[in-house]
């Protein structure tokens, strides 16, 4: 035991020590490049550069220049850069990345959980979009090495508008970003407005089936669920694993599933106790995207719609 | 023995009589009268015969399963820290599961009875494949089955491990299905495993002997007229098939299988004619036990079981063992 232990604390001993050259190498690199760019900086003033900003880690983060290599450690922060027509500078995504189609060819510098630091480094960025949670340990190790890091992870809608709003501010796209949220806000106004004639339903929606693990108050996706026309049936905040009984007694009107659940409805239809509820009763179960209804990117507004027309079918949406 | 009927029976009522909804005694009565005549459909109905009795149920079978085949594995082996998951049988059956958990990505539908299916064959396999390699010199040794069983636990675990990182997509369905839980109960399940129950304690409830002689070694035992390798092997089949219809249909529940049997012996000493069927009981009660907490402490917000158990029972038995030391 003792053995394993000293030969995994040396191998990551010589992992750290890898990836401190790799990143100096980096740090060189950036400067050099940096120096040589400089006429170009002028025009990079131009843009407002340098910008400061404070992310949703609450730091205050200042990017000298306009990126030009950038590192996407999370989807959501991709599709918010492929929105603002910044996809052919980005250099590295996480294995997650699936949207849009382009990304399958950009090198994948881990995965969502784990980010691999070397890999990153590898990249050469000048500004790197993480999120906070899992990679908190990534982004005080990515920073120590002199890397620019900002942390998106919105909570709400209004979270997700102004972390669009910040990463237009921080790679020069400010104009793209409030063009792009003058038309996301557009679009949810007008969902708003088809739904306000329809009464609230009542509705469940599923994130994990075993344990049945749910969205409540204050997330996104409860938030997404109330401008769609519904009530969400768990009053508890933050995903928490849910009671299949309190669920029964609570007899959601609609039941939304997330794919990510492994659910479909026939499997849901044929859970203990299930017979009872009225969304089963009357075939309203719905299966989700989650990759629409849980990234805090763009296509949020896709994924209120969808949620829109599970809660109300009658409704008409362009 | 009669006072662990007792409790379970207490135990069982509890736990259909407490949930996160509250049902009131005289209409939870009411419903299970209608069941038995086969009509009810109202709330109470569906909440205690649909979703409480059957849950009830299975924490019980798998309780019972788990401090069986703890039981069974520590007499085999003499080894206080054998259970049912030192010998890979666990790695075994997450690996199954997560296979079918992949490969069912896109039919959801057959997910529900494939995925327990898949893991009692994994378990299986690996208990099959594990006395295989520790059997190679000739004799079933107890040493090399349980190095077998630790080196092959690590060689599935890490190869779970590595799938995981391809197929993220399921990434969440295998992690909480490895969490352990008994969320998912329901009479199909029951149905399921309390054939693997029933044959997996009568052989063992009827070689309560045997097993006595076991604790002498090897050695004493097959001076004393038993054949030790034969009993070994049927011992090691039956106490598999109840880890597996266990860990089939409640995923990696820890503590019980490992710590019920040690609770047992503490207070009933290690004669097997007592101390198999009081585990049986008393694994059955703390599984009823601890799931009644992990779905009411925080109710309508369940926790998961493993947690209960491990709390709850880890300072229970340091006090049985300080208690132990004074006697």
């Amino acid at each position: 035991m003792t053995r394993t232990t000293r030969t995994a604390r040396a191998l990551l001993i010589a992992t750290i020590f890898a990836a401190l050259a790799a990143i100096a190498l980096t740090g060189c690199a950036s400067n050099s490049g940096s120096s040589s760019a400089t006429p170009a900086a002028t025009s990079a003033n131009a843009a407002g550069f340098p910008v400061t900003i404070t992310d949703d880690a609450s730091r205050s983060i200042t990017v000298k220049a306009e990126p030009k290599r950038i590192v996407s450690l999370a989807p959501a922060n991709t599709e918010i850069l492929f929105a603002l027509g910044l996809g052919s500078e980005v250099v590295g995504v996480t294995s997650y990345d699936d949207y849009p189609s382009q990304v399958a060819s950009i090198t994948k510098v881990g995965d969502f959980a784990g980010p691999n630091i070397e890999a990153v480094a590898a990249a050469k960025p000048d500004l790197i979009l993480a999120t906070s949670g899992v990679q908190a340990d990534v982004v005080k190790k990515l920073e120590a090495l002199g890397a620019t890091v900002v942390v998106l992870d919105p909570q709400s809608l209004p979270g997700v508008y102004a972390d669009i709003e910040r990463v237009g501010k921080v790679t020069g796209s400010s104009d793209k970003a409030s063009t792009l949220l003058d038309g996301m806000k557009a679009d949810i106004q007008s969902i708003e407005a088809a739904v306000a004639a329809s009464p609230t339903v009542s509705t469940f929606i599923e994130i994990g089936q075993n344990p049945l693990f749910t969205a409540g108050q204050g997330t996104l996706m409860d938030e997404l669920i109330t401008l769609a026309g519904g009530t969400n049936v768990v009053t508890q905040p933050g995903y928490v694993s849910f009671s299949s009984e309190q669920l029964i007694k609570a007899n959601p009107s609609v039941y939304l599933a997330t794919k990510g659940s492994s659910s479909d409805p026939s499997s849901i239809e044929r859970r203990p106790g299930y017979s009872a509820i009225s969304a089963i009763k009357n075939n309203r179960v719905v299966i989700l995207d989650d990759s629409i209804v849980s990234r805090g990117g763009p296509r949020i507004v896709e994924g209120l719609k969808a949620i829109a027309l599970a809660l109300h079918p009658g409704i008409q949406l362009h | 023995m009669a006072s662990l009927v007792v409790g379970l029976m207490a135990a069982m009522v509890a736990g259909v009589a407490w949930g996160a909804v509250y049902v009131p005694p005289a209409d939870a009565l009411a419903a299970l009268g209608r069941a038995l005549h086969g009509g009810g459909g109202g709330l109470a109905d569906t909440l205690i015969v649909q979703v409480r009795l059957p849950r009830v149920l299975l924490a019980a079978l798998v309780g019972a399963s788990l401090a069986g085949a703890g039981t069974l594995y520590q007499a085999l082996f003499r080894n206080p820290l054998a259970d049912p998951y030192i010998l890979g049988v666990s790695s075994g059956a997450g690996l199954g599961a997560m296979i079918a958990l992949t490969a069912t990505a896109g039919a959801t539908a057959m997910r529900f009875g494939v995925v327990p299916l898949a893991a009692f064959a994994g378990a299986l396999l690996t208990m099959m494949l594990v006395v295989r390699l520790a059997s190679l010199g000739g004799r079933l040794e107890a040493t090399s089955l349980l190095l077998a069983g630790v080196a092959l636990s690590y060689t599935l675990a890490a190869i779970t491990s590595f799938v995981m990182v391809f197929a993220h997509q399921q990434m969440a369905a295998i992690v909480y299905w490895m969490m352990g839980g008994l969320g998912a109960a329901s009479w199909e399940y029951i149905w399921m495993i309390a054939p693997m129950f029933v044959i997996g304690i009568i052989v063992p409830l009827l070689s309560t002997r045997e097993l006595n002689l076991m604790l002498l070694g090897d050695e004493r035992a097959g001076h004393l007229g038993l054949s030790v390798e034969r009993f070994k092997l049927v011992i090691l089949a039956t106490a598999s098939l109840l880890t597996a219809a266990a860990v089939a249909v409640s995923g990696l529940i820890g503590f019980v299988g490992l710590m019920t049997p040690h609770m047992v012996r503490l207070v009933l000493g290690p004669d097997h004619r007592r101390l198999l069927p009081a585990s049986l009981l008393a694994g059955a009660i703390v599984l009823v036990l601890a799931d009644l907490v992990a779905r009411t402490i925080l109710a309508p917000v369940e926790i998961p079981v493993g947690i209960v158990t491990a709390v709850l029972g880890g300072p229970f038995f340091i006090w049985l063992l300080i208690r132990g030391r004074r006697a």
